[in-house]
């Protein structure tokens, strides 16, 4: 499979502090690949980073061929990136189609009819299950609805590449299957995925490919049944093993 | 129906002069004055969503750039398009400089350049005339004046009702709902806020050239002065901000109110005037436009758009 996105030796620090080093991703073209890693190891720093949201120090993240460098945001959103946010941010006061009608109208390269437009909008809905919502304010979702409309304003730029961050996170058990089939269902229209997301059950069920970060740092990646228990990644979850006896000696 | 009731309307403003008061056109040239600068106001104030504490600089401007070009003996017309020019690049020009400032600080900057424009027209004497005026030509102004600024009333609604429908208007309102994320959706966040100045400013700087004309005689202090800077805001946000009706009954609202406290309590018309924004303040959050019964009647003539 082609690589769709490469990010080469990335770095980046916030007042001294080392959220990101030296960190090296390929994503293949069609694949989804999870990404986890325990609080504060740097995940949404690096999503914020591919999607131009913040320009890292060191190193360099390429798209389809086309290094992104400078690009800004919404540059790159049109180029085929796009995104859901760990916080869901949706456009509270805006009705819950034009929340998706910005994907539509300004993450896409190219013109688009208004009424070509609206189709697509309520497509979008009805595949997220939101379109009998249509007209309500965003800010009457709950928070489900609320991640499934992140989902279609994320599928409305019509991304290559969908980077998800924590979108299964306070859902209870059936909606998180329903999120996942979504989720493959996606993929099926060839979209490639990047997610970060702590419930291993989802990651294990969805990933072709794992990587681990910690402190910053890409400490595991490959299978994901191999990365789960190889003992660098059990260690950064769980802590460091003493050998059996430890505690009575030094006790 | 609507289309009716709005004509009808149009009708009786236009035949406001023909009432028989040489007062009622008067009247009415202040307020569809009013109502211009707060609606073009509000296309930056309501739906970018930045409280623009300057709109009375694009006003001044105009009003300034029409007084010295016509004096310089510029064509009429001529003269007008250098005030609207004049307006709309600096609106350009201070785009990029204050866009980077958000929230009250963008509000507290825009407010300092109208203290820094009244200074200029202080200073710059020999432009401007400095505290002593500028004075235009005079002759009989006062029914092309209403008209001029009826047509010009008509034609700012019909903008604002334009963009807030349109894919421009939606960019506007999402840069106003979360910048950030606007951008991660491909909406290119400064040149939407660029245009909606431009546009803001554009309305405005004709307004001052059409003040400029029918006034005959501004200073520093009655178009650069705190009053002309906060009248449109206090007139979008009682009305109700982000919605076409919004500055449109602020205007009418606060200019008939003015009119009435002017001649009924000459000395405590400003205390009053205070009072009345402040009560509407407390007990209608949102705007005149946003209370339940008034908003309910305002959708059906389609007046309250869906954002």
């Amino acid at each position: 499979m082609p690589i769709i996105l490469e990010a080469s030796s990335i770095s980046k620090s916030f007042r001294g502090l080392m959220a990101i080093s030296d960190v090296s991703v390929r994503l293949e073209e069609g694949q989804i690949t999870g990404l986890i890693g325990p609080n504060g190891a740097g995940k949404t720093t690096l999503f914020n980073i591919i999607t131009g949201g913040i320009a890292p120090d060191r190193g360099t993240v390429t798209f389809l061929g086309k290094e992104l460098g400078k690009l800004t945001p919404d540059r790159i959103c049109r180029l085929g990136i796009s995104r859901t946010y760990q916080l869901v941010r949706p456009f509270l006061s805006l009705p819950v189609y034009r929340n998706v009608l910005i994907g539509v109208y300004f993450g896409r390269d190219g013109y688009i009819s208004s009424a070509k437009a609206e189709r697509e909008v309520d497509e979008l809905l009805e595949f997220v299950g939101l379109r009998d919502k249509r007209a309500a304010r965003a800010s009457e979702l709950n928070t489900v609805e609320r991640k499934h409309l992140e989902i279609a304003r994320a599928l409305a730029t019509l991304p290559r590449l969908l980077l998800l961050d924590e979108v299964v996170a306070g859902l209870n058990p059936s909606e998180t299957s329903a999120v996942m089939e979504s989720i493959r269902e996606i993929r099926r229209r060839g979209v490639t995925i990047f997610l970060i997301e702590h419930v291993m059950k989802v990651v294990m069920g969805l990933s072709d490919h794992l990587l681990v970060l910690h402190h910053g740092e890409l400490i595991a990646e490959g299978k994901p049944e191999k990365v789960a228990t190889s003992p660098a990644v059990v260690e950064a979850y769980l802590g460091h093993r003493r050998p059996a006896g430890a505690y009575h000696a030094e006790g | 129906m609507r289309t009716t009731l709005l004509l009808l309307l149009v009708a009786f403003l236009a035949s406001i002069p023909f009432l028989g008061s040489s007062y009622l056109p008067t009247f009415f040239i202040i307020l569809f004055m009013n109502l211009i600068l707060a609606s073009s106001y509000d296309i930056v104030g309501g739906y970018l969503g930045y409280v623009n504490l300057g709109h009375a600089v694009f006003f001044g401007l105009g009003a300034y750039t029409f007084g010295i070009t016509w004096n310089a003996q510029a064509p009429l017309g001529v003269a007008f398009v250098c005030a609207v020019a004049a307006a709309v690049i600096f609106a350009a020009l201070m785009a990029y400089p204050f866009f980077r400032l958000h929230g009250a600080y963008f509000s507290l900057g825009t407010f300092g350049l109208i203290r820094l424009f009244e200074l200029l027209a202080f200073n710059f004497g020999s432009l401007t005339g400095g505290s002593g005026g500028l004075s235009v030509p005079s002759s009989y102004r006062l029914l092309p004046t209403f008209y001029t600024t009826l047509i010009l009333a008509l034609l700012t609604l019909a903008i604002v009702y334009k963009i807030a429908k349109s894919r421009l208007g939606l960019a506007f309102v999402s840069i106003r709902e979360d910048e950030k994320v606007a951008r991660d959706f491909g909406v290119p966040v400064l040149r939407y806020q660029t245009l909606a100045l431009m546009l803001s400013a554009s309305i405005a700087g004709l307004m001052g050239a059409v003040y400029t004309w029918y006034i005959i005689y501004i200073n520093p202090e009655a178009v650069f002065g705190t009053e002309m800077a906060l009248l449109p805001v206090a007139m979008a946000m009682l009305g109700g901000t982000g919605a076409i009706a919004g500055p449109v009954i602020g205007a009418v609202f606060i200019s008939i109110v003015e009119e009435f406290l002017w001649t009924k309590l000459p000395y405590l018309h400003l205390a009053a005037y205070g009072l009345v924004i402040a009560g509407v303040g407390l007990f209608m959050p949102g705007g005149i436009v946003r209370v339940p019964f008034i908003e309910a009647r305002l959708r059906w003539l389609g007046l309250v758009e869906d954002l």
